[in-house]
């Protein structure tokens, strides 16, 4: 099987570590590259556009970003006709319900709040892949 | 002397003497008084001073020297007659005749018996002498030539002379001009047997009017009437304020020495009719009462003379006078000469011996007139009276009854004239006034002309008026009565009536208020003020306040202009009410004032007159401005408090969102670090990993407790219906396992429907039953009870455990944030819990505390408003 390159949209370095770790114990191989704006981030899936092997299989954005933020990022990516069939899994410290509507509005794909508890936090990115990766078909590149 | 033949008859029946003398002072005319005396005969041809003894001969001398040394003069002298057994006394009026050259033809004298002869008076015993003289009743008698023939001393002194003064004098030559013919006719009434009272003048020595009233009788002597006896009833002295005639003047009319003089002057006619009715004799007045001369009458019937009408009346009278009935004030009608008719009222009497009446006309044409005139002018009273169009009445003044009432009367009171004459005064005064002091309606001794009064008068139909009585004393009828005038000022009195209870209440006012009212004149300028204006200005002189120019000069200099402009705006243009607010000076400051004012115009639309009043709004202004001030800085505090609210609630937000990530790595970081390197980490690495952990853990649960807490306020909470029941069933999910786990139970009873946040209520709930769980005593099951009562207007609930309870010394500190009463060993906590409950129960507009016994348990009560 293919390793599966996941897109990690995050400006804390701790947390780039941890998710990292994280996802290291996961079953799949995967690769992980990291964009640490938003505006980063749109470059990266832009380039990808020319490059398929760049194209990221699963995307995890962060709300709070410098300069462009992850909504005004999950609004672009889904206004994209090439882009929108990216799966996008909100990550976000944040528990405000606003966030939550808003997001799921603009077609995200799933919304999860970073537990605190150091463990939880492990388990929920092992859950992430579970399902995103193992179970979910997703729709293949061609 | 042919000049007083005619007259001879009359001369003799004189009772005086009456002698002429040529100019050698011999006698030439005696009449025959006394000459059944002897020795008194006056002889013609004789010196007459031989008649006087040589003392009276020299004074007679004197008496003739003074008379020819002034024409038309007469002068007195008294000189006493020797009869055989007395002296009489004889008192002599001299006067001269001349020719019409003015040369001395003779001497005239008329001699009258001054004082009685003793003999005389002895046979008169009648009335005692001496009682006559010492009476103070002033008595006379006179004979019928009108010659005093008797007078006492009291009458004397009555007219100032002395008895021998008047003895023998006419007592005409005493009366007042208009009383002669009423004197002349006292004689004949006594005679006629009417004793009388006569009321005429007499004048004194010095000319001063005596009026007197006296009562005569005749004085028969021998069965003969000769005389008057009369006395003065009461007399009583005025001052005459004309010149007096001088008596001289007066004697010269009376003297008989002149008696063709006075018969020709005097304004009667005086006549001697024969037996067939002939004039024999006729004096001068002839001419001027019916145009005649004297001699057209002489040989002529008086009958030729006399009305038809009266032909028959006078004729019975002339039988009648014949006969012996003397009569007076026979009146009838003359032909005159030139046809027209005269009024002659006679007084005749007939002489036997000479077989003539004496007879005296008088000329009645002019009063009868004057009687037909005074008759006409009734008439125009009467009429005045009767068709006046104020009301009059007149009314007896001693039985006050109605005497007469004219038209408007009738109309204004409706009372018929035959109604009012059976009532009285007092019958048309309204109940109000029948107690008013009715004397003055019959009081005796008041003015003719009575002031004006007011009274209130009733009329017929039970309808009162104010009355306005003028009252005049008049004698109507033979009774005192009084005229009334009465005038209805009802309209008048109860206008001003009116007027003067405004007044009142304005003065009143006035007084009352603080107020400055003024009153200021626009066409003199000048202002008039209560006492308001000195005690808000604080003039020492209120008079300094009177002109115009003291309000405009003390006016604020930036509010003058303005103020000025707008009252002479409302004057121009007519806007009677002026309202302003200005500062004017009062003393070294300025006082605010609010004036309002009126302006009153005139007929032709001028503003004559401005009324208003001032109101001293210093204090208000003040206290407005303070208000205002603090108004502000309450304002701004008001905005800095909340600005400084949001900005806390914001940091507060802020800080426990921010905290939040560093703690999550630390406490991330901690656990990665054991996870990965479990093997290289000794036991103690291990455990202080766990502190490090277990802080970081704690410190989690601050930010989040405190995130709620900023949250209550921060979150723009709706209100909406709270069944407090579904609260309850969330609040058992939650509290499930570790009611299961401790093996405690809830007990609470249906709760009401409230209006709330859902959320927060939810969170009061759930921070109370939590609070009752955690502090539960080891070894017993916590049992929490929920409950509530309902009040008027607010719920309280009450949330009680069987827990440790609370010392009452914290009960005041529990619900201040951040404070713990244990130890963090015993029972965790944050000591936020209780802060957010009493935030959420405030911010609903309620009220909670805590009432609690240690060992025991607690109870929490709190209320919340019924609707909000």
């Amino acid at each position: 099987m293919k390793d599966i390159h996941i897109l990690l949209v995050e400006d804390n370095e701790g947390d780039i570590v941890l998710t990292k770790e994280a996802l290291s114990d996961a079953k799949i191989k995967n690769k992980v590259s990291v964009a640490k704006d938003g505006e980063e981030a749109i470059r990266f899936v832009n380039a990808g556009l020319d490059d398929e092997d760049i194209l990221p299989d699963l995307i995890l954005l962060d709300i709070n970003l410098p300069k462009v933020d992850g909504k005004e990022v999950l609004h672009y990516l889904k206004n994209n006709p090439l882009l929108k069939k990216i799966p996008v899994v909100m990550l976000t410290t944040s528990s405000s319900e606003l966030d939550v509507v808003d997001s799921y509005n603009n077609y995200a794909n799933c919304f999860i709040t970073k537990p605190v508890d150091f463990n939880k936090f492990f388990e929920v990115v092992r859950m992430i892949e579970d399902f995103w990766i193992t179970i979910v078909k997703l729709p293949t590149k061609d | 002397m042919n000049r007083f033949s005619v007259s001879d008859k009359l001369l003799k029946s004189l009772n005086c003497f009456f002698i002429l003398l040529d100019d050698g002072l011999k006698v030439k005319t005696a009449n025959s008084k006394y000459s059944h005396i002897a020795s008194l005969a006056f002889q013609p041809g004789t010196l007459f001073t031989n008649y006087f003894s040589e003392k009276y001969q020299e004074k007679l001398a004197l008496a003739f020297a003074s008379a020819q040394k002034e024409i038309d003069c007469v002068t007195v002298v008294t000189a006493p007659i020797e009869l055989e057994k007395d002296i009489i006394t004889i008192k002599w009026s001299v006067c001269c005749i001349r020719d019409e050259d003015e040369t001395l033809q003779g001497m005239e004298l008329l001699g009258i018996q001054s004082k009685l002869s003793p003999k005389e008076s002895e046979s008169d015993g009648e009335s005692p002498k001496s009682l006559f003289e010492n009476t103070s009743q002033p008595f006379f008698s006179f004979d019928l030539s009108g010659n005093l023939t008797n007078a006492n001393k009291a009458f004397a002194d009555l007219l100032s002379y002395t008895c021998e003064d008047l003895a023998g004098t006419s007592l005409l030559s005493y009366a007042i001009d208009t009383d002669v013919p009423a004197l002349k006719s006292l004689a004949a009434d006594a005679l006629a047997g009417k004793s009388l009272e006569y009321k005429f003048g007499l004048l004194d020595k010095k000319g001063r009017k005596v009026a007197v009233k006296i009562v005569n009788t005749p004085r028969i002597e021998n069965g003969t009437f000769v005389g008057v006896n009369a006395y003065v009833k009461k007399p009583s002295v005025k001052v005459q304020t004309e010149k007096p005639f001088s008596r001289d003047e007066r004697r010269l009319n009376l003297i008989l020495g002149r008696l063709k003089k006075i018969l020709d002057s005097s304004l009667d006619m005086i006549c001697a009719i024969d037996e067939n009715g002939k004039f024999t004799y006729v004096s001068a007045a002839c001419k001027e009462i019916l145009g005649f001369s004297a001699k057209e009458f002489i040989g002529k019937s008086f009958l030729d003379y006399v009305h038809e009408e009266d032909a028959e009346s006078s004729t019975s009278a002339s039988i009648n006078i014949k006969n012996g009935i003397g009569t007076t004030n026979f009146e009838n009608r003359f032909y005159r000469k030139d046809g027209s008719i005269a009024h002659l009222v006679w007084s005749s009497k007939w002489e036997e011996t000479d077989k003539r009446f004496y007879s005296i006309a008088r000329d009645a044409t002019e009063k009868k007139l004057s009687e037909a005139n005074l008759i006409a002018s009734e008439e125009k009273y009467k009429i005045l009276f009767y068709h006046h169009s104020v009301p009059i009445y007149i009314y007896d003044t001693e039985s006050l009854m109605f005497l007469e009432v004219n038209d408007a009367a009738i109309r204004q009171y409706g009372y018929t004239r035959d109604e009012f004459l059976t009532m009285n005064f007092k019958d048309i005064l309204a109940d109000e006034e029948t107690d008013r002091d009715s004397d003055s309606l019959a009081q005796e001794d008041f003015p003719e002309q009575l002031p004006k009064e007011l009274w209130i008068h009733k009329k017929k139909n039970g309808e009162s008026f104010y009355a306005e009585i003028s009252s005049n004393r008049i004698e109507y009828l033979g009774k005192q009565a009084k005229l009334v005038l009465s005038i209805d000022r009802t309209e008048q009195t109860i206008a001003e009536q009116e007027l003067r209870k405004s007044n009142e209440r304005i003065t009143f006012l006035s007084q009352a208020t603080f107020d400055a009212i003024w009153d200021w004149d626009l066409q003199t300028n000048k202002i008039t003020w209560n006492e308001g204006v000195s005690k808000m200005f604080d003039l020492a002189d209120p008079a300094e306040a009177t002109k115009f120019n003291w309000w405009s000069s003390n006016l604020h200099p930036e509010d003058k202009e303005r103020v000025e402009q707008k009252i002479s705006y409302h004057l121009e243009n007519l806007i009677p009410r002026w309202e302003d607010e200005y500062r004017m000076r009062a003393g070294n400051t300025y006082k605010y004032i609010n004036d309002r004012g009126y302006i009153i115009f005139n007929e032709q639309n001028k503003p004559v007159r401005m009324i208003g009043a001032m109101q001293d709004l210093t204090e208000r202004k003040s206290h407005e401005i303070m208000l205002q001030n603090l108004n502000n800085s309450l304002e701004k505090r008001a905005t800095e408090l909340a600005e400084s609210n949001t900005e806390l609630e914001r940091f507060a937000y802020v800080a426990s969102h921010d905290l939040q990530e560093p703690l999550r790595m630390v406490s991330s970081f901690l656990q990665l670090l054991e996870k990965r390197y479990k093997d290289k980490l000794d036991n103690k690495a291990h455990e202080y990993i766990n502190y490090a952990v277990d802080g970081a853990e704690r410190m989690k649960r601050l930010i989040l407790d405190l995130l709620e807490y900023s949250r209550v306020n921060s979150s723009k909470a709706e209100v909406e219906e709270v069944d407090l029941n579904e609260v309850l069933n969330d609040l058992m999910v939650t509290y499930k396992n570790l009611l299961h786990e401790t093996n405690g139970t809830i007990k609470a009873q249906t709760l009401p429907v409230i209006k709330g946040n859902k959320t927060q209520i939810l969170q009061l709930f759930q921070n109370l039953v939590g609070n009752a769980c955690k502090y539960r005593k080891n070894e017993t099951p916590p049992v929490i009870d929920i409950s509530y009562e309902e009040e008027q207007s607010f719920y309280k609930f009450a949330i009680s455990d069987n827990g440790i309870g609370i010392d009452p010394r914290f009960f005041h500190k529990i619900f201040i944030i951040f404070q713990r009463l244990h130890n963090r060993d015993e029972y965790s906590g944050t000591g936020i819990g209780l802060a957010i409950c009493k935030k959420i129960v405030d911010k609903h507009g309620g009220k909670i505390w805590v009432a609690s016994t240690m060992g025991e348990g607690s109870t929490f009560y709190f209320t919340l408003p019924k609707s909000k």
